[in-house]
């Protein structure tokens, strides 16, 4: 009387690829040597956790991901697609066996299915952050833990993780970042190594099995490597001042925590052993520091040693030009800290070739202002992408879901009457009993500030600007809409803050906002337009801009001498701005007697609203953006 | 009978399953005392009201919440109850049990591990809050409810990590319960109500979406946390650390003679705090403090007494002290200062200056 056993579905999720020679071998991979040394450590030492191969289309990332499973052969493979429902990862109740068993069957997810193997994900940057906390959380606890649809589970779910991004969509999830040992730029492949490829590519295509053999006795040498260097690895010794070094590279680099300091000393003692040494030495650590702890960098060692910093520094040209300086300014600095940095200066020079350092800079921070993109607003629940948080009877108006356990809840007290009249079916389902799925998905307003920090600006109350507008992100974040802080001065506008719903990160770069130079408005105002264009089709988030400025436009966005005037430039902009539907409101910030007129006119130019900021009124700067906008 | 059907979640109340690894153990965890006090607290005393951890990615939260499990005390409850009743406490016993002590009837009851319950992201309304028993009422017909987290965590810890990720629906539930000790279910003909009291522990980070000022101000204790920039000590958490991967077994026994004297010190604590009295004068000074600092309501004065009460008492000591106040201010009052928007300072430095003008 105790009730069934359990039943969980086990069978293979249709998700895994189980073709043979669907993957180029490892082996036969040309160039990409770093990221070849990065897979290698991580099935050397699955503790490592993951590897992400970040990387431009066409660089050969995805290939080299596949190629993985030649490191881990007979073990699960799951591809995870980026766009993944957390149902899908964490596993649901499988409707046709719930309704044949007339009890509910549990459908295993892709992350337990890939207990003992690996998950790939292309494109992690591309992923929700609930799916990417999902994956987070099971990375770092190597189990699942199922509470939906009616179900309760604890599953083992112990893996790496592979993924490959292009660090021009966006940035990696930061749960997951930051739980993932390794990564590496897949970097530009030299004209050799292209034509290796080439070459390769015609043997491939006309016979996969042949190709596959060519490689054998490599791939061979390879596994067996590899099986040595697992075996010697809890014996390669690591000393104290070694780990210490590491630790001060993670620290002088600005990572946060401490999981940085124990992927280093991982990837370093995993170096060691896959060189076959019995202890770590310099070049270990210097292939551990490229590894786990300069793409993750989100400050240069020379910049934490530096107190004042009235400006930023201009934009190093290339490469070369930063690891001059920096060594220069460690041959003057003589600090204790100098030992380590040079030994992070060496890690970079080792690195990849001319341009990998201003990759870098395109790599998600772990903090820092420009480097987030997260989105969570308002939510609609007339959809059926999101979150399935409960189940209503009312059918959504477009495409509905039916939420099968609510539904069966819903028909099981009946079926002992239902069942006297028909015979034959296990579970009788009304019309009546059905239940639909009801989404949340992210969607609300983002706020676009565009700050005026001209040199005219600073004169004009910045500071009340500033004001206002963190009482309207204070705001905003209690109506969950988003915000995003551009800043035009001297020649150009640039992005200091992506999308964000954190008050704390906001705040942050509003405070530090600096001011002084021209006024670039027409490149302030492009700079917004562009991000509402992405917002709308990355996130379908409708955009308001705010454009805090005293008006006096002086620097044109078109560098030809002689084209359009600025004032052209504007209305051609605010047309573009009207037509994607980004409301705008401008600003004043001109005290009312030194108010010459040029916000107003600003307004007309690019059919804005205007307001006039009042003397340290925040709040009713606020309560007017409101009206407006609403 | 109801137990058996669901194992896990049974084994979850008393150890971890075998699957899983061992925590890491509490006394192991390197610096970050913040977070160890505030946590500690909660084991002592239960009505602070949870704490809320926040900071660095990667710096042992949930490791330490993790490791909370092993520091709790055994306790008593009703043998195969699904809320976890207290035989000992008739007023706060679920309607099963309430009506069985009705009918005269003896409850039986068994030793149990206070639970530590994972609120996993994720989670769908029906497992939080408990729903209709599907499979009884297909095959017997039966309308049964089938208890949820909220129940498997009476008088135990619910735990929600990325808290601030959290769904806003399910922050409601959750608000609700907290607030009336209560979990109301009413759906699908259903309708249940148990008891449902829980330390409420939440970790993340605030720079990925800040939580509900009502769900925030729920939080007896808010602890900061920050990466440690101790070079010796984050050497020292590296070395741990692989220790306790390389062999985990090892490593608990080379650590339990810490960890059985931490778990000692809460047990002497726990029976010594009902005891620990605050004086008259430093209790005013406490409601002083909060009114220089403007806290809305009297959670914050609340909090800071019933905290450095619990500080005395783990300290072992009959008496709060002036010291313990100034131990406790800072994580009891952090969340509840209200924000002004022009002011950059930060909040902790705000109350150290008001404690400094009080003269504590």
């Amino acid at each position: 009387m105790c009730g069934a056993k359990r039943q969980d579905r086990i069978d293979v999720v249709p998700m895994i690829t189980t073709g043979a020679f669907s993957h180029k071998p490892f082996a036969s991979i040309a160039g990409l040597g770093l990221a070849k040394r990065a897979l290698l450590l991580l099935s050397i030492d699955p503790g490592l956790k993951g590897a992400i191969i970040a990387g431009s289309a066409g660089s050969g990332k995805s290939t080299l991901a596949h190629s993985l499973r030649d490191l881990f052969p007979d073990r699960p493979f799951i591809i995870v697609p980026a766009i993944v429902d957390e149902a899908a990862l964490v596993g649901r109740l499988d409707i046709e066996a719930t309704l044949n068993a007339s009890s509910p069957i549990f459908e295993r997810g892709l992350l337990a299915s890939a207990d003992g193997g690996v998950v790939f994900v292309e494109g992690v940057n591309r992923m929700d952050p609930g799916a990417a906390s999902v994956l987070a959380s099971a990375l770092d606890e190597g189990v699942v833990r199922v509470e939906r649809e009616g179900l309760s589970r604890v599953l083992p779910s112990r893996f790496v993780f592979i993924g490959t991004c292009d660090p021009a969509e966006g940035d990696i999830p930061t749960p997951l970042l930051s739980r993932i040992g390794l990564m590496v730029e897949s970097g530009e492949a030299t004209i050799d190594e292209r034509n290796a490829v080439l070459e390769q590519a015609g043997a491939f295509d006309n016979d996969r099995e042949d190709f596959f053999r060519g490689f054998t006795d490599e791939t061979t040498r390879l596994k067996a490597k590899i099986d040595e260097a697992r075996r010697s690895l809890d014996e390669v010794a690591i000393s104290k001042k070694d780990i210490e070094e590491l630790c001060s590279s993670a620290l002088g680099l600005g990572i946060e925590g401490n999981r940085a300091d124990i992927f280093a000393t991982r990837a370093a003692r995993a170096n060691a052993a896959l060189e076959g040494r019995d202890a770590v030495q310099e070049s270990d650590l210097i292939a551990a520091i490229r590894l786990t702890l300069l793409p993750k960098a989100t400050a240069l060692p020379i910049e934490s040693t530096q107190k004042h910093r009235v400006e930023p520094p201009e934009q190093p040209t290339s490469e070369s030009d930063l690891i001059d300086q920096q060594t220069r300014d460690t041959g003057t600095g003589g600090s204790a800290a100098a030992s380590v940095e040079s030994f992070i200066i060496r890690s970079m020079q080792a690195s990849l070739p001319d341009g990998t350092l201003s990759d870098f800079r395109r790599l998600p921070n772990t903090k820092g202002s420009a480097g987030r993109t997260r989105l969570r607003h308002a939510h609609s629940t007339d959809s059926t992408r999101g979150r399935y948080f409960r189940s209503s009877p009312r059918r959504g108006r477009r495409l509905a879901r039916i939420a099968v356990d609510a539904t069966l809840r819903e028909a099981a007290p009946h079926q002992r009457t239902r069942r006297r009249d028909t015979s034959g079916r296990r579970v009788i389902v009304t019309a009546r009993d059905l239940r639909y799925k009801e989404f949340r998905r992210k969607r609300g307003v983002l706020f676009i500030f565009a700050v005026d920090a001209s040199g005219s600006m600073a004169l004009n109350r910045l500071g009340e600007a500033k004001g206002a507008m963190i009482k309207l992100l204070e705001r905003a974040y209690i109506q969950k809409d988003s915000v995003a802080l551009i800043a035009f001065r001297g020649q150009s506008a640039e992005i200091l803050l992506s999308p964000t719903r954190s008050v704390e990160l906001a705040r942050r770069s509003i405070e530090s906002l600096p001011a002084g130079g021209g006024t670039p408005l027409a490149a302030g105002l492009a700079k917004a337009l562009d991000l509402g264009k992405q917002a709308f089709r990355r996130w379908k988030v409708h955009s308001n801009l705010i454009v805090f400025t005293d008006g006096r436009a002086n620097v044109q966005l078109g560098a030809t001498p002689g084209g359009i005037s600025i004032a052209e430039e504007l209305s051609l902009i605010g047309a573009a701005l009207i037509q994607e539907g980004i409301d705008s409101v401008v600003i004043d910030t001109r005290p009312a007697f030194a108010s010459t007129g040029d916000a107003r006119g600003l307004c007309e130019l690019i059919g804005g609203r205007y307001i006039h900021l009042p003397r340290a009124e925040a709040a009713a700067i606020e309560t007017a953006i409101r009206l407006v906008t609403s | 009978m109801k137990e058996n059907r669901n194992p896990e979640a049974k084994k979850s109340l008393t150890r971890p399953t075998s699957r899983e690894r061992p925590a890491f153990p509490f006394a192991a965890i390197v610096g970050q005392d913040e977070m160890k006090l505030a946590l500690i607290l909660n084991v002592i005393s239960r009505n602070i009201g949870g704490v809320i951890i926040f900071g660095h990615r990667g710096t042992g939260k949930s490791t330490a919440v993790r490791a909370l499990a092993d520091l709790l005390p055994a306790a008593w409850r009703v043998k195969g109850c699904s809320f976890n009743c207290d035989p000992d406490v008739p007023a706060e016993m679920c309607e099963d049990c309430t009506s069985k002590l009705a009918h005269g009837a003896t409850l039986s009851r068994e030793r149990t591990r206070v639970p530590v319950v994972d609120l996993p992201l994720g989670s769908t309304e029906d497992r939080v809050c408990g729903t209709l028993d599907i499979e009884r009422a297909l095959r017997e017909g039966v309308k049964s409810f089938e208890p949820g987290l909220l129940a498997r965590a009476n008088r135990g810890f619910l735990y929600i990590d990325e808290v601030n990720l959290l769904e806003d629906h399910l922050v409601d539930v959750l608000l609700d319960a907290a607030a009336s000790g209560l979990n109301v279910v009413e759906r699908e003909g259903i309708s249940v109500r148990h008891p449902s009291r829980f330390v409420l522990v939440g970790s993340g980070n605030p720079e990925e979406g800040e939580l509900r000022p009502q769900l925030l101000d729920r939080f007896g204790l808010h602890a900061r946390i920050e990466t440690i920039t101790d070079l010796d000590q984050r050497v020292e958490i590296v070395e741990r650390r692989d220790r306790f991967e390389r062999d985990p077994f090892g490593f608990l026994t080379e650590m339990e003679a810490v960890q059985t004297r931490v778990r000692n010190r809460i047990a002497r604590a726990r029976k010594l705090s009902p005891s620990v009295r605050l004086e008259r004068d430093l209790l005013k000074s406490v409601a002083e403090l909060c009114a220089l600092l403007n806290v809305d309501g009297h959670r914050g004065e609340l909090t800071i007494a019933r905290a450095s009460t619990a500080l005395a008492a783990f300290e072992g000591r009959s008496k709060v002290s002036a010291a313990d106040v100034k131990s406790v201010a800072k994580m009891s009052l952090r969340h509840r200062l209200r924000r002004d928007p022009l002011e950059s300072i930060d909040s902790g430095a705000r109350i150290d200056r008001a404690i400094e003008r009080i003269g504590l």
